[in-house]
């Protein structure tokens, strides 16, 4: 990370795209830190990979700024900028070998012959592919186009990766293995990724940083924990992991506690005082499945501070997790989605015919309808 | 492949069609090369003597040479004009690109007769070319250059074989996903090498079909030859027409036939080598 009085790596500071009259981002402002993992989440056509191809210099933006170590490169051309990309579909040159593949970045640049044999050889060692030098890309399985593709990235020692949804064709195993490869590899090379895709799992798997997006915006930057537990708006908090989103209007608040009154009756919330929250304010009132104790009916065991009577309306084995359902007495309708760890108690929850649902209000989160 | 035609229905229709429409007569031509001519009877006992004949022959072997030179000469002019067209359509979107394909094209749909009577009457000594570079002052009297010779056939079969360049080559530049070139780009590649690292090597599939059709399509014309070539434009074509009309042997007009039907499968084949892009599929 760099110090404040550095300038970032690369900074957009008000940057817009339209195409004709469709506007496809509005005034986005964020910055890519030196040698961090970042990742740029929202669901498709949210405007994620037009930031990337801004970055990269493939589009040239409608409005706005875009800096490199505090240097304007709008009109920079994309085979000047110090960036190299991970498309989606790999874009592998299909006549040449993989050695070819990697080494045309040096090549085209014109280095001496041994240098680039030197560090295509270093680069395909890092991705294991040593062994497929060789090899045309029509000869490679998915994961190893990728992994040349991240190669012939890398070997330029570019100061920034752009990856393009590159997991996005990859099957689920391959993919959680190409997860940890790439955080590995970024980490052993220590160079700054920008990474875009739509699935919030592995957005939080990769990043230190996560940028969400909707409707070409960006709606909040952070660490994936605080996108977690403090989502900044009701799109957050919905697309981001699976959320209880109960929805009511402030009454009153005091402090980073705001009462909610709902269909289960007024109910605590934490929340960001800084939002400056007044009465009548409609707000969701979030809390994770995985921080609800069910608890038997009527028997007298310690509740936490917000207590829910209501019937177990589904349960699911689900692997590790049991996933139940609670329909509170008050408004049936409102589904709580409860997780448990697939032990004893949770077959015996799973087992009842009614039940409590019990929170603390510190797992609680209040952000606006 | 589609799986419609592995269907034994289909199959016996598209080899039958081959079979009786190119097999067959190819056989049967090759079973006339090996007759011979008494007086006005074809005489079916086998021999090889219109091959020794051909061969022995100083002039016709002269013409035959001539005549394959000509062609390749067509082949390379048209697929060297054809190449940056075909780039310049390739790198065009919506109406122009449609308009400038249309324009292309629309001259394959005329008469063959009318176009090469349009070029007589351009490369006449009379003609529009002639007077175009007298008005321009280049010359002071009509130049013969263009004129009944070898070099009208070069020019005119050279003008309406492009197409037959241009298509080819457009097909194989359209193939190149255009991701590729981003890619080229993203990792600091210039246009120029980003052409000669990249699009060239894509499309030689398309070259190669380019020098084939054209070479093939020039060679087995002898319309042309006879129309623009006058007396002095004479070509192999020419020779084996004139073997089946005026001199009615067609014992040796096959022959020839033969000879020239080798020289296309050896274009053929060598097309299909240097077609060859490594690594094999696109994708």
């Amino acid at each position: 990370m760099s110090a404040g009085d550095r300038a970032p790596l690369v900074e957009l500071s008000a940057v817009g795209k339209t195409y004709g009259t469709a506007r496809v981002l509005h005034d986005v402002n964020l910055t890519v830190e030196d040698g961090e993992f970042l990742v740029i989440l929202g669901p498709s056509g949210s405007g994620k990979t037009t930031i990337l191809r801004l970055i990269g210099g493939f589009i040239a933006a409608s409005a706005g700024e875009i800096r490199l170590d505090g240097a304007v490169i709008n009109d920079l051309p994309i085979n000047r900028r110090p960036f190299n990309t991970v498309f989606q579909d790999y874009a592998l040159f299909p006549h040449m070998t993989v050695r070819a593949n990697v080494g045309y970045g040096l090549a085209v640049r014109g280095l001496p012959r041994p240098e680039i044999a030197a560090r295509t050889a270093k680069v395909l060692d890092l991705v294991s592919l040593g062994d497929f030098a060789s090899r045309y890309p029509a000869q490679l399985s998915g994961g190893q186009r990728q992994r040349v593709a991240l190669a012939r990235a890398i070997v330029c020692t570019p100061r920034l990766v752009l990856l393009d949804e590159p997991l996005a064709a990859l099957d689920v195993d391959l993919r959680h293995q190409m997860q940890v490869f790439l955080k590995d590899v970024q980490r052993q090379i220590r160079t700054t990724f920008l990474f875009i895709t739509h699935d919030q799992e592995e957005a939080i798997t990769l990043a230190d940083r996560i940028g969400v997006m909707d409707q070409g915006r960006i709606v909040q930057v952070g660490a994936p924990r605080d996108l977690y537990d403090r989502p900044g708006s009701a799109h957050v908090a919905r697309f981001f992991g699976e959320n209880n989103l109960i929805a009511g209007h402030v009454t009153g608040v005091s402090g980073s506690i705001a009462k909610v009154e709902t269909a289960l009756g007024v109910l605590a919330g934490h929340c960001d005082p800084a939002q400056g929250y007044v009465g009548g304010d409609a707000v969701l009132l979030t809390i994770r499945p995985e921080k609800i104790r069910l608890l038997p009916a009527g028997a007298p065991s310690p509740a936490l501070e917000t207590t829910i009577p209501g019937q177990i309306a589904r349960s699911g084995f689900a692997g590790p997790l049991t996933q139940l359902h609670l329909c509170p007495d008050a408004a049936p309708d409102l589904m709580i989605s409860v997780k448990r760890l697939s032990d004893a108690s949770a077959a015996a929850s799973a087992a009842q015919v009614s039940a409590r649902a019990s929170w603390s209000t510190a797992d609680t989160w209040v952000v606006r309808a | 492949m589609s799986p419609g035609l592995t269907r034994p229905g289909a199959a016996l229709a598209v080899y039958g069609l081959l079979g009786a429409l190119i097999v067959v007569p190819f056989l049967s031509f090759l079973a006339m090369s090996l007759y011979s001519v008494s007086g006005v009877v074809i005489d079916r006992s086998l021999t090889l003597a219109n091959f020794a004949r051909a061969a022995s022959d100083p002039v016709l072997m002269g013409v035959f040479w001539r005549t394959i030179l000509l062609c390749a000469g067509i082949a390379l002019v048209t697929t060297l004009v054809g190449y940056p067209v075909a780039l310049f359509i390739a790198g065009m979107r919506g109406r122009a690109r449609y308009g400038l394909l249309t324009l292309m094209v629309a001259p394959l749909v005329l008469s063959y007769v009318m176009k090469i009577y349009a070029f007589r009457s351009i490369l006449g000594g009379n003609g529009l070319l002639n007077r175009l570079l007298m008005g321009a002052g280049i010359i002071d009297a009509p130049s013969n250059f263009f004129v009944f010779n070898l070099n009208a056939v070069f020019l005119v079969l050279a003008v309406l074989l492009a197409p037959f360049a241009i298509l080819p080559i457009l097909l194989s530049l359209e193939k190149i996903p255009a991701a590729l070139a981003e890619a080229a780009a993203d990792l600091a590649a210039s246009r120029w090498q980003i052409f000669r690292s990249i699009t060239l090597p894509l499309s030689r599939p398309g070259i190669a079909t380019a020098l084939s059709f054209t070479f093939i399509m020039a060679i087995g014309d002898f319309i042309t030859p006879q129309m623009v070539g006058g007396p002095n434009g004479f070509t192999f074509g020419r020779v084996i027409y004139s073997q089946f009309g005026l001199a009615f042997n067609w014992p040796f007009g096959a022959a020839l036939g033969v000879l020239l039907s080798g020289v296309i499968i050896l274009v053929l084949a060598l097309a299909l080598a240097l077609g060859r892009v490594p690594g094999g599929a696109t994708r």
